[in-house]
């Protein structure tokens, strides 16, 4: 068995891999990440991720669950993992030109304890709620000068940042169907637009003009799962989550820099950011532990969505009513056994999943993305752990006016240990 | 597995593409620098005393232009002694002046009076407004207003009464320089430094007492008759002109740059009398002036174009104007002046903001 300080070594590595992954400023992502929040992420755990991304219903003794805190009542070893993901994006707008993009970023550092074997479960997360993410060049000539040629110029307009959550929960089996839990969850995080302008003169200085806004604040979300019996070594789950609405407080800033001292332009604002209910449901139904099945839908009524802080890219019109609906399939053909050949106790996992954002930079024309997800989930030699390989395969948006359509290709892996603690060894 | 986490860890950190301008519809206008036009509120006439002190050139003279006034020169300078050892005998003396300057009728014949400065002057600094205490008229001399040299014969009397102090060894305390005053002709002319002296006569040599300092008195008897629409302004006597702009619109923008354009009337300042020569202003400076006890600061300079405009920019400019628009500039106002090593009288008229076409225009570059 991997020792605790070899356990606590591994997940340190990965987590100080992920942070320099998670900063690159100079990767690009979705241009649609520029609006309000940035794009949201979730991941509740990596074989929820292959199997759609939803997950609400679906339990597993080697995976701890976030998508709902009841989840962490059926725990059964100590649970952590981490992943990150690499993002390829192609973008084409309505005019055809195009461009290929690539971002790295992690996926979540996630810790799962079981106070009392699948009864009683504690869950730590630690993952992005979203990403601001993408870069815009502009060229062209300006006309400064009457006694000169045009000047060209260079404008990079750049996002970075997002909101990150740091969530703690607890799901509790009470009776034999009935699990409920409930998480805190602490948002905090850095929006920043720069728009850095250059000059092919030395006659005009460069500026560097950036909007920043810092967020934090707390949320509760609840949930709770019915599992009902359906036959022999056969499960049907039915679940539903709700996160209350939170109240963001921040501070907006702008700042100038660049080859000038460094400026506040105008005042720094303080101001509320008001995010709407979530609510969740979602079934799962797992058959002799070979198949898994799950369906999910989540309605975000962002258009309740409000801010006193001039976020990038909003205005109450623009916002819209988010749905996500998800479902995915898992065949493990070993089942339960751990003596079955290797290729065999591989999971595999299919999947899909449509979202509308809560954004509409176009009026009418909603940004929807379709992708299908698929994941092989890995044994290792040590028993519980296993190495996820995820791929999500999609396309946002449209290429129509103002929009543009990105395809992207998502590759993730995950580390998930899972080791036995707290439990003593009996003979017999 | 070691090894492949440590692939996806590397392919993660090097992957970075180009971006391009696809999306810039989707981010909307705002995406690139503009020009920001601002017209002056103030473009006008002041009176102003250049700094004439230590100039390159010495001028004198009076000159009654039908464009820009009248305007009297009166030369002042100061030498220093040529004796080495022993100072021998001195018989004769003469003021030697190289001309490099006429503004005026080059026709016209120039008499000056030779006056002695009974006071002690130091030029650096001496603003064309100054006057220096001068004695009673020592001599005068006529000469056409474009000769090359000019060479002034000084009395006898003037030279045995001073014989004394210019053979002393302290004759850079003791005499404190001679004076030229205009007393009839149509022409200001300048001299310069090298080559002008006061040549002092012995029975076997000439020594010259070679340039010290100078300073130019200029006093304005008739302002300029501008056209209607424009701004005269002239070097050394003035008028200079005061700028200033309202920038409270722009207060705290981001500033890459400023450009502020103005546009001369070379038409109207050719149109001059048969044989008189009115010298153009050719640089500029644009200077804020601060508070009485402090030097203006140079913000910008530029020379004219063909076309007859100026066009002051730079770095500079465009830093001065980004402490402006922060609040960490603070003057009373701007002014254009003319260099002050080329001392002159040269005039320029300039299209003040009532002109259509060529009203001046401050241009701020705002970055996206």
């Amino acid at each position: 068995m991997m020792s605790k300080h070899r356990l606590f070594a591994a997940i340190g590595l990965l987590v100080l891999a992920a942070a320099p992954a998670a900063g690159q400023g100079r990767d690009d992502g979705s241009l649609y990440s520029r609006y309000v929040l940035g794009e949201l992420r979730s991941f509740p755990s990596s074989r929820a991720q292959a199997m759609g991304g939803g997950g609400i219903a679906l339990w597993s003794l080697n995976y701890a669950n976030y998508a709902n805190p009841a989840a962490l009542s059926r725990q059964f070893l100590v649970r952590a993992s981490a992943g990150m993901r690499l993002d390829n994006i192609s973008t084409v707008d309505a005019l055809s030109k195009d461009k290929d993009l690539m971002a790295g970023s992690f996926s979540a550092v996630q810790f799962g304890l079981p106070l009392i074997s699948n009864r009683l479960g504690l869950g730590f997360a630690f993952e992005p709620y979203s990403r601001v993410n993408y870069k815009v060049v502009t060229t062209g000539d300006l006309d400064v000068d009457p006694s000169r040629d045009a000047t060209p110029f260079t404008v990079i307009t750049q996002g970075t940042g997002g909101l990150q959550q740091l969530r703690v929960g607890v799901g509790v089996n009470p009776v034999a169907a009935l699990s409920v839990g409930a998480s805190v969850d602490y948002l905090f995080g850095i929006t920043e637009e720069s728009k850095r302008t250059t000059f092919d003169s030395i006659r005009l200085r460069a500026t560097n003009v950036a909007a920043s806004t810092r967020m934090r604040g707390f949320t509760i979300t609840g949930g709770a799962i019915v599992a009902i019996p359906a036959g022999e070594d056969r499960e049907l789950s039915v679940a539903g989550t709700i996160t209350l609405p939170a109240t963001l407080h921040g501070n907006y800033a702008r700042t100038l820099g660049e080859s000038l001292d460094l400026d506040t332009l105008g005042a720094t604002m303080t101001g509320d950011i008001e995010l709407p209910v979530s609510a969740g449901a979602g079934a799962s139904f797992t058959s002799h532990s070979r198949w898994t099945f799950t369906a999910d839908v989540r309605y975000e009524p962002w258009t309740d969505f409000t801010s006193t802080l001039p976020l990038t890219g909003y205005a109450p019109s623009a916002m819209q009513d988010r749905t996500r609906i998800s479902a995915g399939v898992e065949y493990l053909p070993a089942g339960s056994s751990i003596i079955e050949p290797y290729h065999q106790r591989i999971a595999y996992r299919l999947g899909f999943f449509v979202d509308d954002a809560y954004i509409r930079p176009a009026e009418g024309q909603s940004i929807t993305t379709q992708a299908v997800t698929a994941g092989a989930s890995l044994p290792t030699l040590f028993g519980g752990t296993r190495l996820d390989l995820n791929v999500q395969v999609g396309q946002r948006g449209s290429a129509s006016g103002i929009l543009v359509r990105e395809r992207f290709v998502t590759i993730s892996a995950t580390l998930n240990i899972g080791e036995r603690w707290f439990v003593k060894r009996r003979l017999g | 597995m070691h090894r492949f986490c440590l692939l996806f860890l590397l392919t993660i950190v090097a992957c970075n593409d180009p971006a391009s301008d696809i999306g810039s519809d989707l981010l909307g206008a705002g995406l690139e620098p503009a020009v920001y036009p601002v017209a002056p509120s103030v473009f006008a006439a002041v009176p102003f005393a250049d700094i004439t002190g230590q100039a390159l050139r010495v001028l004198s003279g009076s000159v009654e232009d039908p464009l820009l006034g009248s305007v009297t020169a009166v030369g002042h300078m100061d030498f220093e002694s040529g004796f080495a050892g022993t100072a021998p005998q001195i018989t004769g003396a003469a003021l030697r002046l190289r001309r490099s300057y006429v503004y005026g009728d080059t026709t016209s014949m120039l008499t000056v009076a030779v006056h002695d400065i009974v006071e002690s002057w130091e030029a650096p600094g001496v603003k064309a407004d100054s006057a220096l205490m001068l004695g009673p008229e020592v001599t005068t001399h006529t000469f056409l207003s474009i000769d090359t040299v000019v060479v002034i014969p000084m009395p006898d009397t003037w030279v045995s009464t001073y014989e004394d102090t210019l053979r002393s060894s302290e004759f850079n305390t003791l005499f404190h320089g001679l004076a030229l005053a205009p007393v009839d002709g149509q022409a200001v002319v300048g001299f310069v430094h090298e080559g002008t002296s006061l040549q002092l006569h012995s029975a076997n040599d000439t020594t010259d007492f070679p340039f010290d300092q100078s300073f130019t008195a200029l006093t304005r008897q008739l302002e300029p008759v501008t056209p209607e629409g424009r701004v005269a302004t002239q070097d050394g006597a003035g008028p200079g002109v005061r700028i200033e702009f309202d920038l409270k619109e722009l207060a705290n923008k981001p500033t890459n740059g400023a450009v502020f354009v103005i546009h001369a009337d070379t038409l109207t300042m050719q149109e001059a009398p048969e044989n008189f020569v009115r010298p153009t202003i050719e640089e500029l400076q644009l200077v804020a002036v601060r508070d009485d006890d402090q030097p203006a600061l140079l913000v910008a300079q530029t020379r004219i174009t063909e076309e007859g405009i100026f066009s002051f920019s730079g770095s500079d400019m465009g830093a001065f104007f980004h402490r402006v628009l922060f609040g960490h500039e603070e003057f009373q106002h701007l002014e254009l002046r003319v260099p002050v090593l080329g001392n002159g009288i040269n005039g320029l008229l300039l299209y003040d903001g009532t002109s259509e076409d060529a009203a001046p225009e401050l241009r701020i570059i705002l970055g996206a």
